[in-house]
């Protein structure tokens, strides 16, 4: 269970830093995916199979979902003054880490506290700093499914999972062409 | 009864998909959609308060007061879609609304903060795609960072080990829930020509009001004793910039949409610090909001929109502009009494501030009302409609308390 919950943190600060640290489809749906591998392995780690499997699907249609959407073709990984971002992502994973080991007993073991913290700091720091729809709303969805993790800590059902997986599927496939600006359709 | 609480959100979630779906088939659409809302609002207003079990795992509740809010909320709802001005279409307006309510009530109904916060961000980003002046991005930003701060208060407020950290859940709600609604610190520019769901009046008018009653009821129930004060004292201390903001807002704001925003702010002010003392006002105020404010802004916005000058004062104008500035005999009177003696009962320089702020509200209610220019038959009608509404809530106002619990 040890290396098995160190491996989910690590898989939950990679995921989210890639997805801060990217501006193209390919990057955000990686991170999205590695972000929500990271959960689901938290989830198996705790013996709970069944939400594992759930937070694994809902990101990886989430992902898939990311991918179609977006125009923006690549990795867009690390463009030029990613400076900042790699420091948000130091600084948010730690002090997420520090909140769910340090500040929080509750729910769940600290391990599993971190990982949904992790997602969620990393995620929330995407959303606020992002000016590309795409990347918006898979923060928002990557969110969703720590959301959705952190509550299924404290319960004895899969409900919350589900709720956070659907919202991640559900929010990637909203559209964000130009047709939603009435001013770019006015030229 | 099992799944009862579940159809106040379920039946208004597949009128949207109905509407969406039959959307090139216009009568179907409007059909099906007033239907699935009207069976939402009844199976809304025939649930108990108190809580009750959901289905698979999940615990839903609806307190006294949220639940009249939002059968509020859907009455505004059915305003809104029955006074569409002519020239608009009304199958997208009534797909907007019912995915407001749908998601609103689920917000109200999920007693668990993050999952309520998950239902917020799906409406946040739901109603940034409906198309607008702003970017995608512009419009999903505030709601879903307010989001984001409900969903960490209400970790913070269930997992804290230590005191000290209790306190922050207290300010992230409040600072979460305002975020939301969009007052300040966190304002949001109104541009009449954008379209009333993907506008802020959307939060502000529609869906802030009920969230205020989730704040009010629930979230503050996970607030422990070590974090209430600071929960009073955020609520208070942003009612009073909102109070201050809205009142010279509108001095300064010239006869448009502006001035209609800083009157909403105006008006969440005197909410917020109504909350804050723990007052039966603030709901009173909520229904203000829903059934007189946003409606006769949506009437206005026609007029706003073409950019006409403010009409001269008629008899009808200064019934509104009565109405609009909380006089006897209407709603926001007994609300406005209401906070009044609350306050002069905590400070009495709350209540001179208070009584200052309705003042000055009076002159600029007059140039509200002139914004809604020369009524046609229809808009006469639409504002009979909300006055006798008000008038009802004014002259009842103990029919109302009543059936919050107070």
């Amino acid at each position: 269970m040890g290396a098995a919950a160190g491996l989910a943190i690590a898989a939950a600060w990679f995921g989210g830093s890639i997805l801060v640290l990217s501006d193209a489809r390919r990057g955000i749906a990686v991170g999205l995916f590695v972000g929500a591998g990271g959960l689901a392995l938290s989830r198996a780690a705790d013996g709970d199979s069944v939400e594992a499997v759930i937070l694994m699907a809902g990101g990886l249609l989430g992902a898939v979902a990311s991918l179609r959407r977006n125009q923006r073709r690549g990795w867009g990984l690390l463009a030029a003054g990613s400076t900042p971002r790699i420091v948000l992502c130091v600084v948010l994973g730690g002090a997420a880490l520090w909140l769910a080991a340090g500040m929080l007993d509750r729910p769940g073991p600290w391990q599993g506290r971190a990982v949904v913290a992790i997602v969620m700091a990393l995620a929330a720091g995407r959303l606020l700093s992002a000016s590309d729809p795409r990347a918006g709303l898979a923060a928002v969805s990557l969110f969703a499914l720590g959301a959705g993790a952190a509550t299924a800590l404290a319960a004895s059902e899969s409900t919350a999972a589900v709720i956070g997986a659907g919202a991640a599927v559900l929010l990637n496939l909203i559209p964000t062409g130009p047709d939603t600006e009435l001013g770019a359709q006015r030229g | 009864m099992r799944s009862v609480v579940e159809l106040a959100f379920g039946l208004p979630a597949a009128g949207a998909l109905l509407v969406s779906i039959f959307r090139r088939r216009r009568s179907v659409a409007v059909v099906a959609g007033i239907a699935f809302g009207v069976a939402g609002l009844l199976v809304l207003g025939l649930l108990t308060p108190g809580t009750q079990a959901g289905s698979f795992g999940l615990e839903l509740q609806i307190a006294a007061p949220v639940q009249v809010v939002l059968v509020a909320t859907f009455a505004a709802a059915g305003l809104a879609v029955l006074m569409v001005p002519p020239g608009a279409d009304r199958v997208p307006l009534l797909a907007s609304v019912l995915t407001g309510l749908a998601g609103i009530t689920a917000v109200a109904t999920l007693t668990d903060p993050l999952l309520a916060a998950i239902v917020l961000l799906v409406l946040a980003a739901a109603q940034a795609a409906v198309p607008a002046l702003r970017s995608f991005p512009d419009r999903l930003r505030a709601p879903a960072f307010g989001a984001l701060l409900i969903a960490f208060g209400g970790m913070v407020a269930q997992g804290a080990a230590s005191r000290p950290i209790t306190r922050l859940a207290g300010l992230a709600l409040v600072l979460g829930v305002t975020t939301v609604i969009g007052v300040a610190p966190f304002l949001q520019g109104l541009d009449p020509r954008e379209p009333a769901p993907a506008s802020p009046i959307a939060w502000l008018g529609f869906l802030g009001p009920a969230l205020a009653a989730v704040l009010a009821t629930r979230l503050v129930l996970l607030v422990p004793a070590d974090g209430a004060a600071v929960y009073s004292g955020v609520l208070l201390g942003l009612g009073i910039v909102n109070l201050i903001l809205g009142a010279f807002g509108t001095w300064q704001a010239k006869a448009g949409a502006d001035l209609w925003r800083y009157s909403f702010v105006a008006d969440w002010g005197l909410v917020l610090v109504a909350l804050s003392m723990g007052s039966g006002a603030a709901y009173l105020l909520l229904l203000g909001i829903l059934l007189l404010r946003l409606p006769m802004y949506l009437l206005a916005r026609p007029a706003l929109v073409r950019g006409e000058a403010p009409s001269q004062p008629r008899p009808l104008m200064l019934l509104i502009a009565a109405a609009l500035a909380g006089a006897a005999p209407f709603a926001g009177f007994p609300a406005r009494l209401l906070i009044l003696r609350g306050a002069s009962a905590e400070a009495w320089p709350l209540a001179l501030l208070l009584v200052l702020a309705m003042i000055t509200w009076l002159p600029q209610s007059i140039r509200l009302a002139q914004t809604l220019g020369r009524p046609t038959r229809a808009v006469a009608a639409g504002i009979g409609l909300v006055l006798t509404a008000n008038l009802v809530l004014g002259l009842y106002p103990n029919a109302v308390l009543g059936m919050l619990g107070r």
